[in-house]
């Protein structure tokens, strides 16, 4: 039995490789049709995200599964690389150490964010897009559910998954939501079109935001971002009518002044009647002065008063890592040994089988050598009570060392001595 | 009218309903200290505990005090009534948003008024002939109901101040003690405080007019100068002053200006509750059963 993975992720692999070994949803359906035809015998599934590109591969039987070396092969191949230049990068995994990798994976402990929940649905998607292809078989099965059943116990079991740390998703989910009940009817304001605010409108997309305008000092790129997120792009002249509408304004843009002085705010609050403003100045220098956080009805917060609560966050999740590494370490445990226990299973029975059809074979030469004195019922027996005494005691300790024994090397080495031993075939 | 035997319910007293609303709020203000996964469920269990044996007990106290004459026809059992409906306010409110710490703030108020029920046990009813016009049916109902909204208005105008208050302080997010929305604690405090006005406003008229008829045919109304007719006069005018003012001052309308003027209009409403308990408004003198009539 083989279980093992190759791979590699954004901890020793840079984006601009990790984009060349990347698989495309069409390309992962490809590729596991290709891996089916090249290694028939064998289970497969892909998990490629922008942070990974992780193959795992088993097989009941050792020999039909592919090697670290040909699955290289294969992934140089099919991207058209040099297989040394993808050698290089990936790193191959096998037995425990692939299962424990799988766990703390699909539990979010090996993401780029710690915690972040995408990275669960995607091992899903991985699973479900290899059962499709018939790509899985019972070891894959089980590793995958089993990886899925110990990203749902870390999430409810530790606080890694419900502190936020980016700066987008504390803005939304930590601030926003604590102001409006709902996104659908407020008008949001992006000023800037920067990595930061598209980042924070797919979260407000995410809980329903519609009415989203954008602007920016360059019109062709708020064009474009509200173009990408379905949204309307404002010139920017309009920015102080903009202003007096919004419900809640990202501002991110790259201005080295403050864009809206506190002077410039005051006539605009005037037009607002007070109601109120959640302004998220995401900008580093600052685009909205301090001062305006004094108006009624304002609640203006700067990127550094979201870093704090980053910050936290993450000090939070320090804290519970050791419960989460602890829970992985009993889920592998667990794994393991009811992977072994099905490896060995099966062997233990043959074992059985064998000695009592010696034992049997021997009781038929015994009482075929004893003629009539055999014919006593009690003799009998007691006869074949001793007898099944001796191999259950003699094969005793062998067994009861093999169940004992849940670690991969040990429980492999024990099993082939068993099978040498005792002759056990196939 | 037909009774039940109550059985094993006979033995539900004041003290089994008020305790499950201390644990309650002793469980809700342990949330501000620590996580326990089972807490929430334990909360409303005890909550919706409590509103059973509420009811259980106004019930069976109403079938006891009709046999011997007037049931419900005292400021002890409207007490009890008000916080049985805040009570049930609460359950609901909480049920819909159960991440939210909305138990600090509605369940001292349900034990305040229990309390407030013991502190005017020992009143004396009303009289029947006092609880038999249609006025006064309107009175006594407009009134506690006007009572309920104006208590959630009030908590939700406080959860509003305290909500505004942190997030302008940039106070960081708490576990343990998350309330809802701005945009809810103002929509809630606004529609609370909207029905308060009209309800408390149907049981001032109501009790005028009671009081008009009361005097032209007996001599036997409230004196106009009484404390307790002053007080409310004056809480209608701010009512409707300021019920007024949100309609066409647009500020009022949002943010913390509503919230502080629902305050104001509570602690009002308390003056009045206080002036009528401790006047001679009712009981002694003139008051409605308004159950009793309902139930007739």
């Amino acid at each position: 039995m083989k279980l093992q993975m190759i791979g590699c992720s954004h901890h020793h692999t840079n984006l601009a490789f990790r984009e060349k070994l990347a698989f495309q949803p069409n390309q992962v359906v490809e590729a596991l049709a290709k891996m089916r035809a090249a290694f028939p015998q064998a289970e497969a599934v892909l998990l490629s995200t922008c942070n990974r590109v992780e193959i795992y591969t088993a097989a009941e039987n050792e020999e039909n599964c592919p090697s670290a070396l040909q699955l290289i092969n294969f992934v140089a191949n099919y991207h058209g690389l040099a297989p040394d230049e993808v050698a290089a990068e990936l790193q191959s995994l096998d037995g425990e150490d692939a299962v424990r990798h799988l766990f703390t994976t699909a539990a979010s402990l090996d993401s780029m964010v710690i915690g972040e929940a995408q990275i669960l649905s995607q091992v899903k998607q991985a699973y479900d897009m290899a059962n499709e292809g018939e790509n899985t078989g019972p070891l894959t099965h089980s590793s995958f559910q089993a990886a899925m059943r110990v990203a749902k116990r870390v999430q409810t079991e530790t606080n890694i998954h419900r502190k936020r740390v980016s700066i987008p998703s504390v803005a939304v989910a930590d601030y926003a939501s604590q102001f409006f009940e709902r996104f659908d009817d407020k008008v949001i304001l992006v000023i800037g079109a920067g990595e930061m605010g598209e980042e924070t409108l797919q979260y407000l997309i995410d809980k329903d935001a519609q009415d989203i305008r954008i602007t920016n000092r360059n019109h062709q790129r708020a064009v474009d971002l509200a173009t990408k997120i379905t949204g309307t792009a404002v010139g920017w002249e309009k920015l102080d009518e903009l202003l007096i509408e919004a419900d809640l304004i990202v501002s991110t843009t790259g201005a080295t002044e403050p864009i809206i002085t506190a002077d410039a705010f005051r006539s605009i609050s005037e037009k607002r009647h007070q109601q109120p403003l959640f302004i998220l100045d995401l900008a580093v220098p600052r685009d909205f002065d301090p001062a305006i956080a004094g108006f009624i009805g304002v609640y203006l917060y700067s990127i550094d008063d979201l870093q704090a609560v980053c910050d936290r966050n993450r000090k939070a999740r320090e804290r519970d890592w050791p419960k989460a590494e602890q829970i992985i370490d009993e889920e592998v445990k667990r794994f393991m040994t009811d992977l072994y226990r099905r490896v060995t299973g099966p062997w233990i029975g043959r074992l059985k089988q064998q000695a009592n059809e010696i034992k049997a074979a021997e009781l038929e030469r015994l009482y075929n050598k004893l003629g009539n004195t055999a014919d006593d019922p009690k003799i009998r027996k007691e006869i074949e009570v001793t007898l099944s005494r001796v191999v259950n005691k003699l094969l005793h300790p062998p067994l009861e060392s093999l169940r004992e024994e849940m670690g991969p090397e040990e429980s492999s080495g024990l099993l082939d001595a068993l099978k040498k031993l005792f002759q056990l075939k196939d | 009218m037909e009774t039940i035997d109550g059985g094993w319910m006979t033995k539900i007293s004041l003290s089994c309903f008020a305790f499950s609303y201390a644990i309650a709020m002793i469980l809700e203000i342990s949330r501000l200290f620590f996580r326990a996964p089972v807490r929430f469920l334990i909360i409303v269990g005890l909550t919706v505990a409590g509103i059973f044996a509420h009811t259980v007990y106004l019930w069976l106290k109403f079938q006891k005090d009709f046999s011997g004459g007037t049931p419900m026809s005292s400021w002890y059992d409207w007490c009890l009534m008000v916080s049985l409906a805040v009570a049930v306010i609460y359950a609901i409110i909480a049920i819909k948003k159960n991440e939210n710490s909305i138990g600090i703030f509605f369940l001292p108020l349900i034990l305040l008024l229990i309390l407030v029920a013991l502190f005017v046990k020992d009143q004396d009813a009303f009289t029947q002939s006092e609880a038999t016009s249609i006025w006064a049916i309107t009175h006594g109902i407009s009134l506690l109901f006007g009572t309920s909204a104006m208590i959630v208005a009030f908590v939700a105008g406080v959860m509003y101040l305290v909500h505004a208050f942190r997030l302008k302080k940039k106070l960081p997010p708490r576990v343990g003690f998350r309330l809802p929305s701005l945009e809810w604690l103002e929509q809630c405090n606004r529609f609370s405080l909207f029905f308060a006005t009209a309800l408390i406003g149907a049981g001032l008229v109501s009790g005028a007019i009671m009081n008009i008829l009361q005097n032209s045919e007996s001599q036997s109304g409230i004196p106009w100068s009484n404390s307790v007719i002053i007080s409310s006069a004056i809480l209608l005018l701010w009512l409707i002053i300021i019920t007024v003012f949100e309609a066409l001052y647009k500020p009022a309308r949002q943010g913390r200006k509503i919230a502080y003027l629902t305050v104001a209009s509570f602690v009002f409403l308390a003056m009045v509750l206080c002036f009528v308990f401790m006047a001679e408004h009712a009981g002694q003198n003139q008051q409605v059963s308004c159950l009793w009539e309902a139930w007739q």
